[in-house]
């Protein structure tokens, strides 16, 4: 499994997975091990830990806690890889919280590194660009070749905006839709647009967060 | 720690024996795409936008589309329905709840939709449903959500409703943040279902067992339907996991909300325990 993760100011990340019983059949729950690996954004690895999870435990693990001292709250994107060693009984999907002092948003991990095939791109269905709704994707690579993809930007009459994303292999990004393009507030004009990326063959994990910065809240949602 | 599944519900009742016989087996001329299932609010306060996105779901700018929905409010049959013009490319689908009250000439709705996206050129693939995304937004900002319909047939590699337990590993209950579960019964039947609250150790407690009526959705606020959750859980840390038995399959959702804000910025499914994972 792998997903996400932001240890900064304006966003923390908590990584939560349990261990629980399949009530018809509670003796096969058995005590297991969790792997947790994090990666800077460059891929590099950074952190690695194993921990116990007991029979019917949750894991509530805090990223800053394994980051190396020096590098806590100063990582802006990184991938976290979640190895869930022993018996699949079902209950072992991560959830990640992400989090600061205004609000806390989740969402799952994406299970295994192959990604079934989407008919079409991958799309945020609903971009906007104000202060309450702006947009920012959060991508990771799980391919072990590096991963590029054209995204494209489309108003609510078809109008675009094209920039390209490059990621190494484990590698990942944050970024917001002011920074991938000029002009995005103009382009959409008050209608919700959408977004597309158009690599839609290397497996890749895609987040989109919507920060309402009147809140100073973050929502989250995988694609 | 010893945990047994509620009474399953008796449907029915013993017949004397007899010999199967074989059966020619049923096929449809031709298959159709499937339906996904969906919460439908508008309060005045809060609304719902359903997005169905040609470019999401083909590569082919001339690929056309068309949306039927559904609207149920607790009767079998759909209170609403709205069938879509074809549309491709870079033309969205979008509906607002606010078409909804219009056309039922009401002020408020909360319900389920039933959410039927065709090609209107390429029969279903090995993936047959549309990827539709609902958004939840309200005048004040306190709520903030949008996530993918539920696939609720299976039958195929996302077999998101493959099990009758759900749950939500994270879910809290503390100082700062309360959760609620919103769960959608859009069987035409009364569905019976039960909370199991883990503390981090695996300390548990348990709500009765509840009942949702037909085609409606309901969303239960987990302090009241396990009374000392915020107690079991602030105890160590809080927050937990949450296992969500159900007689049925029941889409499933936990909202995590602020408790000095009130804004709800966490809105997401749950996932399916014990059954095939889902992406």
């Amino acid at each position: 499994m792998a997903s996400w993760y932001r240890d900064a100011i304006d966003m923390r990340t908590r990584i939560c997975m349990s261990n629980l019983e399949v009530p018809e059949a509670p003796t096969l729950c058995q005590p297991v091990t969790v792997l947790l690996t994090l990666f800077d954004s460059d891929g590099g690895e950074l952190a690695a830990r194993r921990y116990p999870l007991r029979r019917n435990a949750s894991l509530v693990v805090e990223t800053s806690d394994l980051l190396p001292p020096a590098r806590r709250g100063h990582v802006m994107s990184g991938q976290v890889r979640i190895d869930f060693e022993g018996p699949q009984l079902g209950s072992s999907r991560a959830y990640l919280h992400w989090y600061n002092e205004r609000g806390l948003t989740s969402s799952h991990e994406k299970f295994g590194l192959s990604i079934p095939a989407v008919g079409g791109y991958w799309t945020v269905p609903s971009v906007q660009d104000s202060d309450d709704y702006r947009v920012h994707l959060a991508i990771t690579n799980l391919d072990e070749r590096p991963y590029t993809s054209t995204i494209t930007l489309k108003d609510a009459d078809g109008a675009a905006l094209d920039t390209t994303l490059d990621l190494p292999r484990n590698g990942s990004r944050f970024v917001s839709l002011t920074e991938l393009f000029d002009g995005a507030a103009d382009l959409l004009s008050g209608r919700p647009g959408v977004l597309y990326f158009g690599n839609n063959h290397q497996p890749a994990m895609y987040y989109y967060f919507v920060a309402n910065q009147r809140l100073g809240t973050w929502r989250a949602q995988h694609l | 720690m010893s945990v047994s599944a509620p009474p399953r519900p008796r449907l029915t009742t013993s017949v004397p024996y007899t010999e199967p016989q074989p059966r020619p087996v049923i096929r449809r001329a031709s298959p159709d795409w499937l339906p996904v299932i969906g919460w439908f609010i508008d309060d005045g306060l809060r609304h719902s936008r359903i997005n169905v996105i040609p470019l999401g779901n083909t590569i082919d700018p001339h690929e056309r589309f068309a949306v039927t929905l559904k609207f149920f409010a607790g009767q079998e049959e759909p209170i609403h329905t709205f069938l879509s013009e074809p549309f491709a490319g870079d033309d969205m689908f979008r509906y607002e709840s606010a078409d909804l009250l219009a056309a039922l000439r009401r002020t408020q709705f909360e319900g389920l939709v039933e959410i039927t996206a065709r090609s209107l050129d390429n029969p279903p693939g090995p993936f047959p449903w549309i990827d539709s995304w609902l958004e939840f937004y309200a005048d004040d900002s306190s709520l903030s959500g949008s996530v993918p319909g539920f696939v609720f047939k299976g039958g195929t590699t996302k077999r998101v409703m493959s099990g009758k337990w759900q749950h939500w590993p994270g879910i809290a209950a503390n100082d700062q943040y309360a959760s609620s579960v919103l769960l959608l019964n859009y069987h035409p039947r009364p569905t019976q279902l039960r909370f199991d609250l883990f503390a981090r150790s695996g300390r548990e407690l348990r709500s009765d067992t509840l009942t949702i009526a037909p085609r409606l959705p309901v969303t239960f606020d987990l302090e009241t339907i396990v009374p000392g959750a915020r107690v079991l859980l602030s105890r160590e840390g809080g927050f937990g996991s949450l296992r969500v038995w159900s007689a049925y399959k029941l889409p499933g959702f936990v909202l995590m909300r602020n408790r000095t804000s009130g804004v709800i910025s966490s809105f997401d499914h749950t996932v399916p325990f014990a059954g095939p994972p889902i992406d």
